[in-house]
């Protein structure tokens, strides 16, 4: 495949805290419901932050053993159902032994969370390392009975976008025929929950979840942790075209930097984030002012959702005050290593219904945070083209431009 | 296909030159000492925090670059592509028996930054000021696969101008005893390559890597070993000048990976 070769995303599959699938995802998002719920799978009175955006169903997806299906880990299962559900609406289920398909998946926690959650249950599994396991993903490899290179791929709340990238680069580079990419976490534990509590990083708006997230107002006071999982299937224009498949988007840019500042703050300096920015219109040879839409990274905390505003001014220029913004992770909560995957989906659903999904919970915004807000109601624009960053822990900056097809 | 049955003929490898290469074992009293100077200045408190595992990979990315003469502003914009093994098991193991007597409000703070897949090359990334793409790949049995292949992917259309590939792992796997100590006679290893573009004329060794379609069961520990014994070969090979010792111009590394040696006459010519 020739580098200029456009490539396109022709399926999806999603299990997240607004809804499972493309159509239920679609209208909580447009009519700015929340996802976000007070946690009742554990114990949480002791936690500072006692609410979370949660997967409450992960369906077993068509063509997959349903006995099997719920013998496996919450973990192993969300990824197969979504990674089927895409195979099987890009219409490729059938044919996934006849191609190469390559598998490039954003997980971060794989291990905490099957140590932790086995603890639990009263496991020793963290204490009997001679049980050499098999990884999340070699797994999902086998069950869907793929032939093509597999990728985990971790860094932090970007992850996702890095998966979607590798993934493109394969196709170019002719390893792969169709590659399946996106990201899952299920981070909503015990543990991680009161770790990222302790850090200070949470809303502790426990009497209020649905209005906890609140991404760019003034009194913001922390993300809202989530969990879920999106996934695409990618493939050459050329090849999807030829089997008439339908197109969502083209995966036209990505780019990155890191801040090389610190493990968990991000960088006062908006001049790693902005280049992360300018290299992904780049990279999709665009403009600023060729945008339509961007989806926030906008997780709700105090510092990061001003830094993200100084980046997009940054970077863009005068097209920061006119391009439409909005941070779906107001209805979502944040699916940390899964949310660039949820965030690309919505991107998608603007461009598919020319709607912009809001903020919601955005009832005075931070003056800091200037920035064409689409705040509490969808509107409808025309959006051709959709940007969506994320900048994750370890200071990963990522930045994804999708046009339509 | 090819002769294994596992890629496709036609298949471009990426080659890539090996600019630096060096490989850290460290038991757990050396652990200590490289926490507290992994062998650059850094601010007392740097390390405190970060698994073992980020300390070695630490500790052999600047081993390398000092062996091959690399300057911070060299590496400025290089990607970093880290490969972990079961990460955050030693901290995780303290962290669930002091959360069953002490609940939510004792938890550390740390495990997400630290002890996530991200958190090897977070560190390298931070205080080494490496500022282009920062990843972590794998999790388990495999990881060196899925790094080798991501470190080709980014550095393919020499969108950077270099990789840091860094891999990490215990051997054997570390326990925490019931009074949280680690035992003595466990190593926590780290290989490190600096990567760049391969240039027909700079006569260095260079990691060819093609796409894996081996099927995933062919991912164990036991065959990610292979990249440290290979990594210790030409760390040795760059820092003393010399080809292999072995007479060998090419160490096999698995279906998906090979590093060709500069044969004597390229040396001479280098």
């Amino acid at each position: 495949m020739k580098p200029a070769q456009a490539v396109w995303i022709t399926g999806v599959g999603a299990v997240t805290p607004v809804g499972n699938g493309w159509d239920a995802i679609t209208a909580n998002l447009l009519a700015g419901r929340s996802g976000v719920r007070r946690v009742t799978r554990f114990d949480v009175a002791q936690h500072p932050c006692q609410i979370a955006g949660l997967v409450e169903h992960i369906p077993c997806p068509p063509g997959i053993d349903a006995t099997e299906f719920v013998s496996l880990t919450r973990l192993d299962q969300l990824l197969l159902s979504c990674c089927g559900a895409a195979l099987g609406d890009a219409g490729l289920w059938a044919r996934r032994q006849e191609l190469r398909v390559g598998l490039v998946l954003g997980i971060g926690a794989e291990w905490l969370v099957r140590w932790e959650t086995d603890a639990w249950q009263g496991g020793r599994l963290i204490l009997e390392p001679e049980s050499e396991l098999e990884s999340a993903i070699g797994a999902l490899q086998r069950r869907l009975e793929l032939r093509g290179p597999t990728v985990s791929i971790a860094a932090a709340c970007a992850s996702a976008n890095y998966a979607l990238a590798q993934a493109r680069r394969w196709l170019e580079m002719g390893w792969v025929d169709v590659c399946v990419a996106g990201a899952g976490d299920l981070g909503i534990s015990p543990m991680s929950l009161a770790s990222f509590g302790n850090l200070r990083a949470l809303s502790r708006r426990n009497d209020q979840p649905e209005a906890a997230s609140r991404p760019f107002d003034r009194d913001r006071d922390g993300f809202v942790a989530a969990e879920g999982s999106a996934v695409f299937v990618l493939e050459p224009a050329d090849a999807a075209r030829k089997r008439g498949a339908h197109a969502y988007a083209e995966l036209a840019g990505f780019g990155a930097s890191s801040d090389a500042h610190h493990m968990v703050i991000p960088s006062p300096d908006p001049e790693p984030g902005a280049l992360a920015v300018r290299r992904a219109l780049a990279d999709a040879r665009i403009n600023p002012t060729d945008l339509d839409y961007i989806n926030a990274h906008a997780t709700s905390t105090p510092v990061g959702d001003v830094a993200e505003a100084r980046i997009l001014h940054t970077a863009l220029g005068a097209a920061a005050s006119t391009v439409p913004v909005s941070s779906s992770k107001s209805m979502s909560g944040h699916l940390l290593t899964a949310a660039a995957a949820l965030e690309a989906l919505v991107c998608l659903i603007a461009m598919r219904y020319q709607t912009i999904p809001p903020t919601i919970n955005l009832e005075e915004p931070d003056p800091d945070c200037n920035l064409c807000h689409i705040a509490n109601q969808a509107q409808d624009r025309p959006v051709r083209i959709a940007m969506s960053n994320s900048f994750g822990f370890g200071g990963s900056n990522t930045c994804l431009v999708l046009r339509a097809a | 296909m090819d002769a294994n049955g596992l890629a496709p003929v036609g298949v471009p490898s990426v080659v890539c030159a090996i600019q630096a290469a060096a490989v850290v074992h460290a038991t757990s009293e050396q652990l200590t000492l490289l926490r507290r100077d992994p062998g650059v200045p850094l601010p007392a408190s740097a390390l405190r925090n970060a698994d073992e595992q980020s300390v070695v990979g630490l500790a052999a990315v600047i081993s390398a670059k000092r062996q091959a003469n690399l300057t911070k502003e060299q590496c400025a914009e290089w990607a970093v592509v880290a490969a972990p093994r079961y990460l955050g098991r030693i901290t995780l193991t303290a962290a669930v028996r002091r959360f069953r007597v002490d609940g939510a409000w004792c938890m550390t703070p740390h495990i997400v930054p630290h002890q996530s897949q991200h958190a090897v090359a977070g560190v390298i990334s931070q205080l080494l000021s490496v500022r282009g793409p920062c990843l972590g790949v794998g999790a388990g049995p495999g990881g060196c696969a899925e790094a080798a292949q991501s470190a080709a992917t980014i550095l393919d259309r020499e969108s950077v101008p270099g990789v840091w590939l860094v891999m990490t792992g215990w051997d054997r796997e570390p326990v925490l005893d019931e009074q949280n100590k680690l035992q003595a006679d466990v190593v926590c290893h780290a290989l490190a390559l600096g990567l760049t573009p391969a240039i027909a004329s700079n006569h260095l060794p260079c990691l060819h890597v093609r796409p894996s379609y081996a099927p995933a069961k062919c991912s164990t520990v036991a065959a990610d070993r292979a990249w440290f014994s290979a990594a210790e070969e030409v760390a040795q090979m760059l820092s003393a000048k010399e080809t292999s010792s072995r007479g060998t111009a090419v160490l096999q590394l698995a279906d998906y990976a090979w590093i060709e040696l500069p044969a004597e006459s390229d040396k001479n010519a280098a």
